[in-house]
Order: C-alpha cells, then sequence, then structure tokens
C-alpha cells in the first residue's frame, strides 16, 4: 500500500516537473494502426501492388507484342506453345500463337483500369447523390431515394448487356455503362451517414459562418463519409473486375486484338483439353487479384467500422 | 398484414412502367434497323414490313402496342428467327432455367445455411477454419471459372458427368450446371449465416435461455434460428439476382437452352426484339421476387411494422 502510494507520489511529481506529451491519434491514424496488424491484409495489399506493376511495366520484359502472332508456334500451338523460357514466351502462347505473357499483361491493364475506373465513377456518383439527398431531406429526399429505388429493382446486367450491343463494344463506354449503374448502393450508404451527420454542431458552425449548402455537402459532410466509402470501394473493385470478365467471357466486352482476363480466361476455357496453361495463367491471375482485394476491403472494413471498437 | 403485401405489390407497377419505358428507347436507339439487309429491299417492301411491325407510326403509339400486347403476355416477334415469336423461343427456355435456378437456389440455401451454422458452432475450431476457408474460395471463384474447372474434372478427367446438353432434363445432365452456379451462393451463405449466428448468440436472450438451463439444441433450433435468419433473408434479393446472371454463364457454357443462351445469342445476332423480350421476362421475375423477399422479411422481423 505504502509502495503504491509512493509511486503515485512519483508520478505526480514527475508530471509537475516534465508534463508528458500526449498525443492525440486521428481516426486515420487509428485506422492505419489497426490495418497494419492485419497480416492478411497488409500481404494482399503487396501483393495487389505487384500486380499492378506486372500490368503496367509488364511489357517491358517481353520480346512480343500482344498483337503478334508467332507463324511457327501456329502450325502446332498445343505443342510448340507451351510456356518456356528458350523461345521467350515466358507463358506460352495462345492458339493463335500470340505471346500469353504480353496478353496476360494487356488483359491486367484492362482489368484493373476497369475495375479502378468503373468504381470511381460510381463512387462520385453515389456518394454526391447520397449527400446531397440526406442533407436536403424532406421531399426531395424521398423523390431521390425513390428513383434510387426504381433503379435499384431493374435487371442491369441485362441492361448493360442491352447498352453495349446499342453503342457498340468501346472499352470507355463499359466503364461508364457499369459506373454509372453500380452507384445505387453507395448512395443509400451515404445518404444514411448524412442524416446521422446533418444535426452535429459542426454542420451547425458552419451554417453559423455563412457557408452555403453545397460547400458544406462537400466540405464537411463528403470527408466525414469518406471512412465508409473507402471500405465499400474496397470491395466493389474486385466485383467490378468480375463484372468485366463476366461480360467479356460472353464474348460482349474488349474487342480483339485487345483483351482482359475475362476474355483470356474465355478462350483459355475452349481449348483446356489440350492447353491447360492457357486457361490456368490468365485464371491465377485474376482468382489472386480478387482474393487480394477482398481481404484488403475485410481488413479496411475492420479498421474502419466504428461497430468493431 | 394483407395491407402491406397488396401495398408492396403496387409499389412494383411504376419499377415495371420504367423497366418497360427504358427497354424500350433503348431499342429504338439501336443503330438501323433489322430489316436492313446488304442489297436493299425496294422501298415498297420496306414499307410494308414497317407498317406490319408498327415501325412506321410515332414512338409513343408504337411504345402503348407495345405495352398492351406486353400485357397480354404478347413479347413481339423474334427479328432475327421470322418463323417464331419470342414467346416460342423463351418459355421453353425459362423452364430449363427456372428448374436449373431453382435446384440451385435449395442446395444455396440449404448447404449454406448448414455449413455456416457449423462453423460458427465451432467458432475458432479447425471446422470453422476450413469450412471459411473453402468459402472465401467460393466467393472469389465467378460461376465462369466454376463451371470450366467442374466439366475440366468431372467430364474430361473423370468422365462422370456430361460436359453439357439438357437431354429433357435428366438429372445427369443437371448435376454439373447447378453445382456450377450454385457454388458461390452457398460460399455467400455460408458466411452470412456464421457471423449472423455469432452475433445472435452472443446477445443477451441465448444467455437468458442458457441460466434457465435449457438445452443446448432447444436454443439454437428454438432461440436463435429466427434471428439468425434476417440477414440471410435479407440475402434472398441479390441471391436471385445472382441465379438470374449466373444463368447466363451456365446457359451459355452447358449449352442448356435455358433463357440466358436465347439472351446472348440475341445480343450477338442483333436480335432486339428477344433481348428486349429475355430482358422485361427478367426484369418482371426479378421486380416480383424483390417484393416476395420483402415480405418475408417483414414476416419474419417482429421490428418491422407495415
Amino acid at each position: 500500500m505504502i509502495k503504491t502510494k509512493q509511486a503515485l507520489t512519483n508520478f505526480a511529481e514527475q508530471l509537475e516537473n516534465k508534463p508528458l506529451e500526449i498525443k492525440g491519434r486521428s481516426l486515420w491514424q487509428d485506422a492505419r494502426r489497426r490495418f497494419m496488424r492485419n497480416k492478411a491484409a497488409v500481404l494482399s495489399l503487396v501483393v495487389i501492388g505487384l500486380i499492378t506493376l506486372f500490368a503496367i511495366f509488364g511489357s517491358y520484359f517481353s520480346a512480343f507484342n500482344y498483337e503478334d502472332i508467332d507463324w511457327v508456334i501456329l502450325s502446332n500451338p498445343s505443342e510448340l506453345g507451351k510456356p518456356s523460357f528458350n523461345n521467350g514466351h515466358y507463358f506460352g502462347t495462345d492458339q493463335l500463337g500470340r505471346d500469353l505473357f504480353a496478353r496476360t499483361v494487356q488483359g491486367g491493364q484492362i482489368s484493373l483500369l476497369v475495375g479502378v475506373l468503373s468504381s470511381s465513377v460510381a463512387i462520385v456518383i453515389g456518394t454526391l447523390y447520397g449527400a446531397t439527398s440526406g442533407f436536403i431531406g424532406g421531399r426531395v429526399d424521398m423523390i431521390m431515394m425513390r428513383i434510387v429505388e426504381i433503379l435499384s429493382a431493374l435487371p442491369f446486367m441485362f441492361l448493360v448487356i442491352v447498352l453495349m450491343l446499342v453503342f457498340g463494344r468501346h472499352i470507355i463506354l463499359i466503364f461508364v455503362a457499369i459506373g454509372a449503374v453500380s452507384w445505387l448502393d453507395m448512395a443509400r450508404i451515404v445518404r444514411g451517414q448524412t442524416l446521422s451527420l446533418k444535426n452535429k454542431e459542426f454542420i451547425e458552425a458552419a451554417y453559423a459562418c455563412g457557408v452555403v449548402p453545397w460547400r458544406i455537402v462537400v466540405r464537411h459532410i463528403v470527408p466525414n463519409v469518406l471512412g465508409i466509402v473507402l471500405v465499400y470501394a474496397s470491395l466493389m473493385i474486385p466485383s467490378m473486375i468480375m463484372f468485366e470478365s463476366f461480360i467479356s467471357f460472353l464474348g460482349l466486352g474488349v474487342q480483339e486484338p485487345e483483351t482482359s482476363w475475362g476474355a483470356l480466361i474465355s478462350e483459355g476455357v475452349k481449348t483446356m483439353e489440350l492447353s491447360l496453361w492457357q486457361l490456368a495463367i490468365p485464371l491465377s491471375f485474376l482468382v489472386v487479384t480478387l482474393f487480394c482485394f477482398n481481404f484488403v476491403g475485410d481488413g479496411l472494413r475492420d479498421a474502419l467500422d466504428p461497430k468493431e471498437r | 398484414m394483407l395491407n402491406f403485401i397488396l401495398r408492396r405489390l403496387l409499389e412494383a407497377i411504376p419499377t415495371l412502367l420504367v423497366l418497360t419505358m427504358v427497354s424500350f428507347a433503348l431499342m429504338h436507339m439501336a443503330p438501323g434497323s433489322p430489316f436492313l439487309t446488304e442489297k436493299g429491299l425496294p422501298a415498297e417492301v420496306l414499307a410494308n414490313i414497317n407498317a406490319k411491325y408498327h415501325l412506321d407510326l410515332p414512338i409513343w403509339e408504337q411504345y402503348l402496342i407495345y405495352l398492351g400486347n406486353l400485357l397480354q403476355g404478347d413479347l413481339g416477334p423474334s427479328f432475327r428467327y421470322l418463323d417464331f415469336s419470342v414467346n416460342d423461343l423463351v418459355w421453353p427456355g425459362l423452364l430449363v432455367s427456372a428448374t436449373i435456378g431453382g435446384w440451385s437456389l435449395l442446395m444455396a440455401v440449404t448447404v449454406g445455411i448448414a455449413t455456416g451454422m457449423m462453423a460458427a458452432l465451432k467458432q475458432n475450431q479447425m471446422a470453422d477454419y476450413t469450412i471459411m476457408t473453402i468459402a472465401m474460395m467460393g466467393v472469389v471463384l465467378p460461376t465462369f471459372v466454376m463451371a470450366p474447372i467442374l466439366v475440366l474434372l468431372f467430364s474430361i478427367y473423370w468422365d462422370l458427368l456430361p460436359a453439357g446438353g439438357w437431354n429433357g432434363g435428366q438429372w445427369q445432365y443437371l448435376v454439373l450446371p447447378v453445382v456450377a452456379m450454385g457454388t458461390h451462393q452457398i460460399a455467400q451463405i455460408s458466411r452470412i449465416t456464421r457471423g449472423s449466428l455469432l452475433e445472435v448468440l452472443h446477445s443477451n436472450f441465448i444467455r437468458t435461455a442458457q441460466a434457465k438451463g435449457l438445452p443446448y439444441r432447444v436454443i439454437i433450433m428454438r432461440h436463435a434460428f429466427k434471428p439468425m435468419m434476417l440477414p440471410v433473408v435479407s440475402y434472398l434479393a441479390p441471391l436471385f439476382v445472382g441465379v438470374l446472371t449466373g444463368s447466363v454463364i451456365i446457359d451459355v457454357y452447358f449449352g442448356t437452352g435455358g433463357i440466358g443462351q436465347h439472351f446472348v445469342n440475341g445480343a450477338i445476332n442483333r436480335d432486339y426484339s428477344m433481348v428486349m423480350g429475355v430482358t422485361v421476362l427478367v426484369g418482371v421475375m426479378f421486380i416480383l421476387f424483390n417484393a416476395l423477399a420483402d415480405i418475408l422479411y417483414g414476416v419474419i422481423d417482429p421490428k418491422i411494422r407495415y
């Protein structure tokens, strides 16, 4: 007991003489620490980084272009086209004798680009729509949410395919079409968050300072919902990549000679009895990428979701 | 209750209208006419054809005619297979898709809930880790990857089951499509069930039941089961979407002749009326199923007031 008292006195004196520096931690620092502790998520992030580097710089390591046909191999692609270091086709060739390494790199660019760009489109639209709807409230909110409800009841996978059928299979169109139809969930989530934010004191303070509503939404509401937006974004990217692969698998996505992982898989499936590597290589890239994005998404949710604390 | 159901069904009407309008507008924005051939038809013939398909009327009149036909269940003539109407082609396909979809829904719900519960009850044990690892793989592997892998193993390497076709729906022809379509869904439901049951098991009323000395089995089946089902039921609508989109892949890959195959063939052949027909049909099913899932949720969840 006396010992404890002694210790307390010491501590009190220490405080008096040399005040401890207490540093507050922001939400983001907190989240980063928690995320870093999640080994699977960090590892996944590294793998995603490597795959991205592969997609960007991979073409410098290959002697071949993704559209050039190796005429020697074309005579018997199932035998001569096997992966080998001797002829420079590290991943082998496809059925037309085109270098699969270069094609996987090119497909990766398209797949990742579709994933990231269409998610960004969806997130920007969804966040602004949801924040506006929740912030204005009242009848406007009701109408805006009713529109979301109606739209989310439409079978979008089918409509996107119809859109591409009507307007042609252009890659930019794929981004925009997929992105423009996937913002609905995001809008709902952001609206819910905004509703709980808009009566907080700092919003009132902003009003008192004479900030116009539009700026309040952009400068005060949106930054505060970014955490949850980030979580959903990280889970949205893999589903976008999957969606693009799905469309390409059906032969309705990217157009030859350009390719994506989904298109490569679809080609690989046709010849899988004879040349399994044509399926296995793009498939492993796709699956590993999807796996990693899912782990990162889970990690982010654990790090940023207030419920977990 | 009846009021709630009626209101929910009435709410589906504007959605259905929007669906038909969007499909119709898209069909009309499509470049070219389905009857433009390379040689070009004589003007009189073209005018006759246009008159036959009402293409000479103003667009709103065309829409009303289309809507009127639709209300009588007529999806219009196929522009590609001129002797057939879309109905002739789509209904047999719908039967095929419904069979495959129904079985995989059933499998997804039963197996998914069972494995999910097993994982939750053995939390942080070997069984839990095994189930959740497999489930994670199931989530990541899309249907279009599952299908070829299954065919490669069961049809090509081991030669146990046919690699495709329908053959009047014999069970051998059903197994691979149903499993390929169901795997992803089993995994999703399993994950949801596990999370949900874990949350329920930590709540106060379960502790009370334990304190009363109720047997474990009774606690799980009578007290924990119903609240556990809430997130699962709310997943039913996305599940149904998954089955519809999955059916496109399944029909194309296994050549079962379902609506998905008609849709993709229509899209590739630019058979607009067929594509629209399938879109509208799928949309109607989708909207009705959404309503159904909502109603079911209202019945199960005592917190929802209608």
